[in-house]
C-alpha cells in the first residue's frame, strides 16, 4: 500500500517537473531579459532529468506494488494493462515521448552540425508539448484521486504553466517583428515551382 | 565602333569596340546555325587537362560576378557523368543586358562553350537557365537547328534577382526553393542534386568556345596582358554609346564612357561609386586591385537633370525589395538602409545613421546580397557628398528624379 | 577555431551575445555582428557554451582554414 502511494506521489512530481520542463522550454526564447534566460535553459534542463527520474520511479512502484494489477509488459506496451488500461496506454505513449525528447535535447550539440538535423531536432524536440498532453490525461483519467481538491490544485497549476508560457510565447512572436522573418523564410524556402 | 544591332529589343543597342568576337555577325541580327559555323568554324573539343591549361594560359575570368579564374573551377572537378554541367543565364540584375543580347542573337556560341565543357568532363548533363522570354526562345530555336545539343535542357526560370545566384539556382534545379543555402558550399562540391557542377555565366561559356575556335594566340591577340580577350558590358545614363558593348580588355574608362563629369558607377547595383572614370580600365583584376570590382559588367554614368541622391534611394529600395527573406541583417538592414537614404533625401541629418547601417552589412548573409548592396550605397555616400550637403541644406536639390537606373528590365532607351 | 552563423537560422534571440560579448555583439534589430570570428583559449570554452546555448542551433564552431580559401568566390 506504501508503494502505491509513493508511486502516485512520484507521478504527481513527474507531473510538475514536466510542466516545468516544458514551460521553461517555451518562455526560453522570449527577449525579456538575456540572464535570465540563460538560466531558465539550464533549469529546463534540470527539471527534464528530474521529469525523467520521477517517471522511473512512478513506472517502477506501480509495477511493484500488489494493490493494482499493472506487469511489466502491461507498463510497457500501450493500452495492454490491466487496470485502466487506455488511461494507463496513455501515460506510457506520454514516458515514450518525454524520452525521445530529452534525447533530442541532450544530443542538440551534436546535432547541430547538419542542416536537415537541426531542422528535424526541433520537429522532434516539439513533441514535448503531446507527451505532456498525454501526461495530463493521463493523470487525470488513471488517478484515483482526480477530483480531490490537491490534485485539482496540481492540474490546475500544470496547466497553467504551460499553457501560460505557450500564450506568452505566441504573444511575444507577434509582437517582436521576429514573425516577419518567419514569415519570409516560409515563403522563400517553398520549392521554386511551388511559389508561382 | 561598329553599331551592330538594335533591334535585339527596343531602345537597346549592341557595340562593339575593334572586331567583334563574341558579337561577330549580330549585324545582320540573330546568328544562325549556317552563319554561326561560317563565323566559328566547327565546334571543337578537348580533353578537360587541356582545356584547362588553355584557360589558365588566357587567364580567363567567370563573366558573372565572382570572377573566378575558370580554369582553377575546371580542374577541382571529377570528369564522369555525375557532374553537371549549368549555363547561367539568369541576368536578375535589371541594368545589365549582355547575358540575354548573347542569347538572344548568338545561341550557337554560348551552346558551343557548354557542349565543349561537357564532353570535357565527360557528361550529358547540360542545363541552361534563362530569365528572359526572348532569350529562352532563340536558345530552344537554337537547340532544334543541331543535333549535337539534342540532351541540353533549357530551363525558363522566374526567380528574381537573388534566385540568380548560382547557388540558388543549383538548389531550385534539384527541386529545392530558388534561394542560396546557409552555409557556404560551393557548386563544384554540391551542386545540382548534390553532385559536383561546373556552373558558369552565359558569356563564360561563349568566351570558352571563342577560345577554342581561335586558340590561344590568337584569342590572347586582344586585350590586356592580365586578362586577354573581350568583355561585354552594359552602359547607360550619360555614355558616348549606351546599351550592349563589347569591348578589349585593358581599355580605358573614360574612352568608353565619353567627356562628362558624372558620378560613374562600376559593377551595377553591388558595384561601387566613382567621381569619374579617372585612370581605370576595363580589367578585372586591375578593378578588383582597385576596389570597384566589374561584377557583371555594368558601367552608369548618372546625366546631370536627375536627382542622384534620390537615384540611389531607388536602388537601395530595389534591393532590399530583392532580399530573399532568409536573414535578420539582410531583411530588416536593408529596408533601413533604404528608409534612411530617402531620409537623407528630404534633408535629415542621418549621415552617421546611413554609414552606419550600411557597414553592417557585409558579411553577414547567406549570399553576397547585403554585401553588394552595402558597396553600392557606402561608395555612393562618399561619392555624393556635395548632392547630400546640397539636400541637407534645402531639402532637395532641384531636380526630379529620372529613373535613369532601371529597376525593371526594360530596352535601355535613356 | 572560427564561429559560423547560419544566418538562414538565426533568430536574433541574442543568448551567444551574452555569453560571449568577447567576440558577438548585438545590432539594432538584436542580430549578431562578428567583426573578429576567430576564437583560441581561454575564449573556446565560453564559446562553446554560446554554440550550446542558441536556440536555433544557428551558432557553430569550425576549424579555421588553413590555406586561403576563394573567400571573396561570392557568386552569381
Amino acid at each position: 500500500m506504501t508503494l502505491w502511494f509513493v508511486a502516485r506521489a512520484a507521478g504527481f512530481v513527474a507531473l510538475i517537473a514536466a510542466s516545468l520542463t516544458v514551460a521553461l522550454g517555451a518562455g526560453g526564447s522570449s527577449s525579456a531579459r538575456y540572464d535570465g534566460r540563460i538560466l531558465a535553459q539550464l533549469v529546463h534542463r534540470s527539471a527534464a532529468v528530474l521529469t525523467l527520474a520521477m517517471l522511473a520511479l512512478h513506472a517502477a512502484l506501480l509495477i511493484a506494488d500488489s494493490f493494482v494489477n499493472v506487469s511489466i509488459p502491461g507498463a510497457l506496451v500501450p493500452f495492454t494493462a490491466g487496470y485502466r488500461g487506455f488511461a494507463l496506454g496513455l501515460g506510457t505513449l506520454a514516458v515514450y515521448g518525454f524520452v525521445v525528447v530529452a534525447a533530442t535535447g541532450a544530443l542538440r550539440g551534436r546535432l547541430a552540425g547538419s542542416v536537415r538535423a537541426a531542422r528535424a531536432w526541433r520537429a522532434v524536440h516539439l513533441s514535448a508539448y503531446a507527451a505532456w498532453a498525454l501526461a495530463m490525461a493521463h493523470g487525470v483519467l488513471a488517478g484515483t484521486d482526480t477530483l480531490r481538491g490537491w490534485a485539482l490544485l496540481i492540474y490546475g497549476l500544470s496547466a497553467a504553466l504551460v499553457g501560460g508560457a505557450l500564450a506568452g510565447r505566441v504573444a511575444e512572436a507577434l509582437r517582436t517583428r521576429r514573425w516577419e522573418l518567419t514569415r519570409a523564410r516560409r515563403y522563400a524556402t517553398a520549392p521554386a515551382g511551388a511559389r508561382r | 565602333m561598329t553599331a551592330l544591332a538594335d533591334a535585339a529589343a527596343p531602345g537597346l543597342t549592341v557595340t562593339s569596340w575593334g572586331s567583334a568576337r563574341l558579337l561577330a555577325g549580330t549585324g545582320q541580327g540573330r546568328v544562325d546555325l549556317a552563319r554561326h559555323r561560317a563565323l566559328h568554324g566547327l565546334p571543337r573539343r578537348c580533353e578537360a587537362p587541356q582545356l584547362a591549361q588553355w584557360l589558365a594560359a588566357v587567364r580567363l575570368l567567370g563573366r558573372g560576378g565572382a570572377a573566378f579564374p575558370v580554369a582553377t573551377k575546371l580542374r577541382g572537378l571529377p570528369v564522369g557523368s555525375r557532374t553537371h554541367v549549368v549555363v547561367n543565364g539568369s541576368e536578375g540584375e535589371p541594368a545589365s543586358h549582355k547575358d540575354r543580347v548573347l542569347m538572344r542573337l548568338a545561341p550557337h556560341l554560348v551552346l558551343d562553350g557548354a557542349l565543349a565543357v561537357a564532353a570535357a568532363l565527360e557528361t550529358g548533363r547540360v542545363t541552361v537557365v534563362v530569365q528572359d522570354p526572348a532569350a529562352h526562345a532563340s536558345l530552344a530555336a537554337a537547340r532544334r537547328e543541331r543535333p549535337d545539343a539534342r540532351r541540353v535542357r533549357i530551363e525558363w526560370h522566374d526567380h528574381g534577382f537573388v534566385g540568380g545566384e548560382v547557388r540558388a539556382v543549383t538548389r531550385a534545379l534539384s527541386g529545392g526553393p530558388a534561394v542560396p543555402p546557409g552555409r557556404r558550399v560551393l557548386p563544384t562540391v554540391h551542386g545540382v542534386d548534390g553532385r559536383p557542377t561546373f556552373a558558369s555565366n552565359v558569356e563564360t561559356f561563349a568566351q570558352i568556345a571563342l577560345l577554342l575556335g581561335l586558340g590561344v594566340d590568337e584569342y590572347a591577340g586582344v586585350g590586356s596582358a592580365d586578362e586577354p580577350g573581350t568583355t561585354l558590358l552594359t552602359l547607360l545614363g550619360d555614355v558616348a554609346h549606351r546599351g550592349v558593348v563589347e569591348a578589349p580588355t585593358g581599355m580605358p574608362l573614360s574612352a568608353l564612357v565619353g567627356a562628362g563629369d558624372g558620378p560613374v558607377l562600376v559593377g551595377g547595383y553591388h558595384g561601387t561609386w566613382v567621381c569619374g572614370p579617372g585612370e581605370l580600365t576595363v580589367s578585372r583584376p586591375a578593378l578588383r586591385a582597385s576596389g570597384s570590382p566589374l561584377n557583371a559588367g555594368v558601367i552608369a554614368r548618372l546625366p546631370h537633370d536627375t536627382c542622384h541622391l534620390g537615384e540611389v534611394a531607388t536602388v537601395a529600395q530595389w534591393l532590399a525589395d530583392q532580399s530573399a527573406g532568409q536573414c535578420g541583417p539582410c531583411f530588416f538592414g536593408l529596408p533601413a538602409l533604404a528608409a534612411t537614404l530617402n531620409e537623407l533625401a528630404v534633408g535629415r541629418p542621418v549621415m552617421a545613421d546611413a554609414r552606419r547601417r550600411s557597414a553592417l552589412l557585409p558579411g553577414r548573409g547567406a549570399c553576397a546580397h547585403p554585401d553588394g548592396a552595402a558597396a553600392f550605397v557606402g561608395s555612393a555616400l562618399s561619392v555624393l557628398d556635395a548632392e547630400i550637403a546640397r539636400h541637407r541644406a534645402y531639402g532637395h536639390c532641384g531636380r526630379p528624379l529620372h529613373g535613369v537606373l532601371p529597376t525593371e528590365p526594360r530596352g535601355v532607351a535613356r | 577555431m572560427r564561429l559560423e552563423i547560419d544566418w538562414t537560422r538565426c533568430d536574433g534571440h541574442g543568448l551567444c551575445a551574452r555569453l560571449l560579448p568577447e567576440r558577438i555583439s548585438l545590432d539594432e534589430h538584436g542580430f549578431p555582428v562578428l567583426p573578429v570570428r576567430d576564437v583560441d583559449e581561454p575564449l573556446l570554452v565560453h564559446a562553446r557554451r554560446a554554440v550550446a546555448v542558441c536556440p536555433r542551433l544557428a551558432l557553430r564552431l569550425e576549424r579555421s582554414p588553413t590555406t586561403p580559401q576563394a573567400a571573396s568566390h561570392t557568386v552569381r
